[in-house]
């Protein structure tokens, strides 16, 4: 049933213009040709600008005002707040001006007297309540004057803009009895510049426009319509495109597909942070110029920045919308943060980038703007959205990309808070140095592309991606940002990192994902890509080229400028976890199926050179391989990532000599790797570990240490048992400066290192005996002449092991000393003179602690006077017993084959 | 529930002379039915007048003493007026002139001071010169407690009359609301018609038989104070309060006529002002 109905209702007003002293009388139509009928229980918004004719259709609604032509049928009383504090007299209490308001509003003394509570309390104002009303201060007569018309209990409730006035406490209060008024049944009219006020409070919306009703209907259609054309008309331009309709409106660019609003306000628009202050572009001044029909220019002048924004929007055929803003200042900004948003509707359901892809989730009450930030800092360089819901309409699936070339950026998905009730999609650059100033006093600010309408979101960014990857067969290199992941037969062999560089200089590590790159495609098989690091003086450039369906080349330059030294530089190549095995020419093996939970486990290390082969037990994995030169300070490690990262990775490291100087200025390649996929060459992997058992002991060799295990129990720690050289003041350990091969069997192992950087190898032979000894042999092999000036063979061994022999003497180990850099301590040491065969260091268990540990013995033999034994405490980080063989004299050795150490290792177990 | 239909298109004009009665029937029930609130808008004004003042009430009673004590001076020693107990005859014409004056002013300006309650609140617009009016009267009657036992002492009989002059003051009252409400409501459309009034009402002070009397006017210009409707009301209260006697039916009859003309014509005319005054305002 309709309560109130306009029809065909005209109102006019005499204007007495005064010019110049001149009066001339005009007459003006507040209202023009207004029907609507609101039926009982809805509640409807007015909106439109100032002028619109919102206020004297309340009025006349409330019969303030006779309509000059037309019929206006009002069923049920009506009270209106139409003009703040229109009934108070000033010199009255509040108090009393609650009894004169209500009663102005028809209330009955004894009603009034059963009101007078709930409204003094509604307004809160404490002991003001006796206080004239004059006294008060504007929010406090609002809230009288709102607690007032809130209990007259009309029918008919009218409010005109007034809400807003009230502290954010009073305004939730207000609506809340508002919807209580909904819930009762009463009918609703008010005026409000609140589009989410709006939106909450009424089910209809009637936009005005210089007194004509432009659209009668939902908050959804209508406040579209408003907030796209509310404005300086000059600032307003649209671009229209069959279904696709844009307007820019004083610095927001929305977004219309058919009549749907894609772009809520504010739509898309500029936000930026310069000196600590936030600007954003619907603040600026605006003049739209639109010479073509598909192209329009907006200059905005910023005040207080003295600067212009200018935004090039471009309407392409297939419904792409490329949009360039772009920053003219003739003092240069310290930008300090750049955000450029994209506010979209809440129908869209799903984003999605081309690795991520999720639901966006509902907006609670409790949301914060940016609590409900979904992804956070990724680069991206096109974020799509799309509708899955069922909608009455066809919400088009949408992409908002941007230009990858310019600079770094950030991408942020947002939801917005509770009352936007909207997703946001940002692109964020933080720091000036960002922005590229090759222009003079103009840079970009942003540029990209908005493409409506397109199929799916996956095929887009699939099809987006392309223009960043080059592909030959089943092979496709993907380039992303500082990084290049490898996919073969549409299967990505890499993860996270995928191929990167990072280079160690000034003390600080520079990641490629970190870069601002400048990406080149020069043919379809090679991609050039250029990178610079902010505060570095160096530019890095790598060149991928696919030679053939299998496989490509990786090449890594720098390009040193002034200031920059560079300590370490590495290549890192990062594979999905379903690769199992590893190989290279130095050995290989399985990779540990359990991933170490703080540490990478390191599995091969110093690989000079040639080939390093990952291999996977699914099928559809294909073998990679790797191959690099020999290049002087670089090898190559492979190794498991920690257990929160969880992939393999073969890292080509480059060192640059300690010098202490500067890395000269000018180009050089750094690395250089072939990289071929699906070898056909079915290697049976060399092992790079050995195991040899011979009773309860057994022995198990690695990379270039070895484990020593009686009853199953192992009795070395850590570095286990290994060899060590100092040459020119430098330690080489077996460990980490040569690669093994090896071979074992039932109770030998053999194995071959071969030093990097050093012209040095040895060979070991190590047998296990019966009688729980071992016996071990080491050779050393020069390749060309040498100086060592310390020779070591080590035994790491428990901690539990307390006591210490030597021979006939025997005693405690101390405890461990200092820091972890401190050297380590030699607790007893026979000298080079006094060690003949018989002689002996060992450990004992501690009898009272450990049981089961069997106390160990090392004899040297076929003694070599320049060996002495050892026994060490290691420093605390290692927290080892350890059993040392040393030779301390300084030698030139000149190629050629020395015996390095023999010795015995003896086990007794009592 | 209350319906009402807000037609402003024209009626045939065979039913105006009706239409114009309903007119003046509806104007006069609605300000009944808003009797209250008419009420309570003379009471706030009447407590605002009174607490922004610090004499308070008393400047009700201070008002008219000194009117008298000014012209007992006035008419006495410097002007001597062959009347006797001249400052008693004055202040029997000028105490109501003085309310006449005082209600008129101040309804004139009532609605263009108060139009914010018409902006919001559906309320007879002539309600709000009432209300103004009440409140003068409640000032008036503060200072008649004051001036009326002058009267009784000096004509004890007076007190007789009692009833005759509560009908004069009704009338009065009447003959006030019907051109207060044209002046406010013209007020509203020129802001002249207040400046206007001071002017109209300083010509008609003289132009009453308060300082003299009627017969004292020559007889060629008597017919002015025969036109005026002030005259009757002037001797009525001389009558009543300084002779001590009964009216004449002409004189009743006169102030009958004038007063029921004043409120006929001026809701009438306030009537037809309505839509323009709202617009205006």
């Amino acid at each position: 049933m309709a309560v109130v109905a306009l029809k065909d209702v005209w109102l006019m007003h005499k204007i007495p213009f005064n010019i110049k002293g001149e009066v001339f009388l005009e007459t003006f139509w507040a209202v023009r040709n207004v029907s609507f009928t609101v039926g009982k229980g809805e509640s409807i918004g007015i909106i439109g600008e100032n002028g619109a004719g919102k206020s004297t259709i309340l009025r006349l609604i409330a019969g303030l005002l006779k309509p000059d032509r037309g019929q206006i049928n009002i069923v049920g009383s009506i009270a209106g707040l139409l003009e703040l504090g229109a009934g108070f007299q000033p010199e009255l209490s509040g108090r009393d001006n609650i009894y004169l308001n209500a009663s102005l509003f028809g209330l009955q003394q004894q009603q009034i007297d059963k009101k007078y509570a709930q409204i003094v309390e509604f307004a809160n104002l404490g002991k003001f309540i006796y206080a004239p009303v004059k006294c008060y201060s504007q929010g406090m007569s609002v809230r009288l004057a709102f607690a007032i018309a809130i209990h007259m209990d009309p029918d008919i409730l009218l409010i005109d803009d007034t809400l807003s006035v009230g502290d954010g406490h009073f305004q939730k209060k207000c609506i809340k009895k508002i919807f209580e008024l909904k819930d009762q049944g009463k009918t609703l009219l008010f005026v409000t510049h609140d589009m989410n006020m709006l939106r909450r409070l009424c089910n209809r919306t009637i936009f005005l426009r210089e007194g004509r009703i432009v659209r009668d209907g939902s908050a959804e259609e209508a406040v579209p319509l408003y907030t796209q054309t509310a404005g300086v008309k000059q600032g307003v331009g649209v671009l229209e495109k069959d279904q696709l309709r844009l307007v820019f409106n004083n610095g927001k660019l929305f977004l219309n597909w058919g009549d749907i609003l894609l772009t809520p306000d504010p739509g898309m628009h500029a936000v930026f942070r310069v000196k600590d202050k936030w600007h954003n572009s619907f603040q600026a001044d605006w003049t739209v110029e639109q010479k073509q029909e598909n192209k329009l220019v907006a200059r905005g002048q910023l005040y207080q920045l003295d600067s212009i924004q200018i935004w090039r929007i471009e309407v392409l055929n297939n419904y792409d919308i490329n949009i360039n803003i772009e920053m003219d200042d003739s003092q240069p900004l310290e930008m300090q943060e750049g955000c450029t948003n994209l506010t979209l509707t809440n129908a869209y359901s799903h984003w999605r980038t081309y690795l991520e892809a999720d639901k966006f989730p509902q907006i609670t009450e409790a949301d914060r703007y940016q609590a409900a930030l979904l992804q956070e800092n990724i680069n991206r360089n096109v974020l799509c959205v799309e509708a899955k819901q069922n909608y009455d309409k066809l919400i088009p699936c949408l992409g908002f990309e941007r230009a990858g070339d310019a600079c770094r950026a950030d991408c942020q998905i947002f939801n917005s808070d509770y009352l936007g009730d909207c997703r946001i999609l940002q692109y964020r650059i933080l720091g000036a140095q960002n922005y590229s100033r090759d222009r003079g006093s103009s840079f970009i600010y942003f540029s990209g592309k908005i493409a409506v309408n397109i199929p799916d979101a996956r095929s887009y960014i699939a099809q987006v991606q392309d223009e960043y990857s080059i592909s030959c067969g089943k092979l496709k290199l993907r380039w992303e940002q500082g990084r290049c992941a490898i996919s073969y037969k549409d299967i990505e062999l890499t993860k996270g990192e995928h191929i990167a560089t990072s280079i160690y200089a000034n003390n600080k590590h520079y990641h490629s994902r970190l870069a601002a790159w400048q990406l080149r495609k020069n043919a379809q098989n090679t991609l050039v890509a250029i990178g610079r690091w902010p505060g570095l003086a160096l530019t890095q450039m790598w060149e991928i080229i696919i030679t053939t369906e299998k496989s490509f080349l990786i090449k890594i330059s720098v390009d040193v400028n002034e200031g920059a030294q560079i300590e370490e530089q590495y290549l890192r190549f990062i594979y999905q976890i379903a690769y199992t095995s590893y190989r290279s020419n130095y050995g290989g093996g399985n990779f540990p199926e359990k991933f170490l939970a703080y540490e990478t486990d390191l599995l091969q290390r110093c690989i000079p050179k040639g080939e390093i082969v990952l291999q996977s037990r699914d099928e559809q994995l294909p073998d990679v391989s790797m191959e690099f030169a020999e290049e002087a300070h670089s090898f190559a490690k492979i190794f498991n990532s920690d257990m929160s990262i969880r992939k393999r990775e073969v890292r080509i490291v480059k060192v640059e000599p300690e010098n202490g100087t500067a890395t000269p200025k000018g180009k050089q390649i750094c690395f250089e790797t072939k990289v071929t996929l699906d070898t056909d060459k079915k290697t049976c992997a060399q092992n790079s570990e050995a195991k040899s058992q011979n009773g309860h002991l057994s022995i198990y060799f690695y990379s270039g240490r070895g484990r020593l295990f009686y009853k199953k129990r192992e009795l070395t720690k850590k570095l286990g048992f290994y060899t060590s050289v100092r040459s020119e003041g430098r330690w080489y350990d077996s460990y980490s400066y040569a690669s093994w091969m090896l071979k074992g069997n039932k109770n030998m192992i053999e194995a071959r290192g071969k030093w990097i950087n050093l012209p040095l190898s040895q060979y070991w032979q190590i047998i296990l005996n019966e009688d729980n000894s071992i016996n071990f042999k080491i050779i050393m092999r020069v390749e060309s002449k040498m100086s060592m000036d310390r020779q070591q063979v080590n035994i790491m061994l428990l901690e539990s092991y307390r006591e210490w022999v030597a021979n006939e003497k025997k005693n405690s180990f101390p405890d461990f000393q200092g820091d972890i850099d401190d050297d380590w301590q030699t607790i007893w040491a026979s000298g080079r003179t006094h060690v003949s065969n018989a002689d002996y260091i060992g450990v004992c268990k501690n009898r009272t602690r450990e049981v089961g540990l069997p106390s160990i013995k090392l004899f040297m033999r076929e003694t070599n006077s320049d060996w002495e034994l050892n026994i060490v405490n290691s420093d605390i980080y290692h927290r080892g017993r350890i059993l040392q063989g040393a030779n301390k004299k300084e030698a030139v050795f000149m190629p050629g084959e020395y015996p390095y150490f023999n010795g015995q290792i003896l086990i007794e177990d009592f | 529930m209350t319906s009402r239909i807000q037609d402003n298109q024209g009626r045939p004009f065979s039913q105006k002379g009706v239409a114009q009665l309903n007119l003046l029937v509806g104007r006069i029930s609605s300000l009944i039915k808003y009797r209250r609130v008419i009420l309570q808008i003379a009471v706030a004004r009447i407590k605002a007048k009174y607490l922004g003042l610090k004499l308070g009430i008393w400047i009700s009673v201070l008002n008219p003493l000194l009117v008298m004590l000014v012209v007992s001076f006035v008419f006495t020693r410097i002007i001597k007026l062959e009347i006797t107990n001249f400052p008693l005859f004055a202040l029997s014409g000028i105490f109501p002139w003085l309310f006449f004056t005082a209600a008129l002013s101040e309804a004139a300006h009532s609605i263009v001071s108060q139009q914010n309650l018409l902006y919001q609140f559906k309320l007879p617009k002539e309600a709000l010169p009432l209300a103004t009016i009440i409140a003068e009267f409640f000032s008036f009657l503060v200072g008649w407690c004051i001036i009326y036992p002058l009267f009784i002492v000096f004509n004890p009989q007076t007190i007789l009359l009692l009833p005759v002059l509560i009908l004069v003051l009704a009338l009065l009252f009447c003959f006030i609301f019907g051109l207060a409400i044209v002046f406010a409501a013209l007020n509203v459309i020129s802001r002249d018609t207040g400046q206007l009034l001071g002017v109209i009402l300083m010509f008609w002070f003289w132009v009453t038989p308060i300082f003299y009397s009627v017969d004292m006017v020559p007889q060629d210009f008597r017919w002015i104070s025969y036109l005026n409707p002030m005259t009757y009301f002037t001797i009525g209260f001389r009558d009543l309060l300084f002779h001590g006697k009964m009216l004449s039916l002409a004189i009743i009859g006169a102030m009958l006529m004038f007063s029921g003309v004043s409120v006929f014509c001026g809701l009438l005319i306030s009537a037809k002002l309505d839509n323009k005054i709202l617009k205006g305002i």
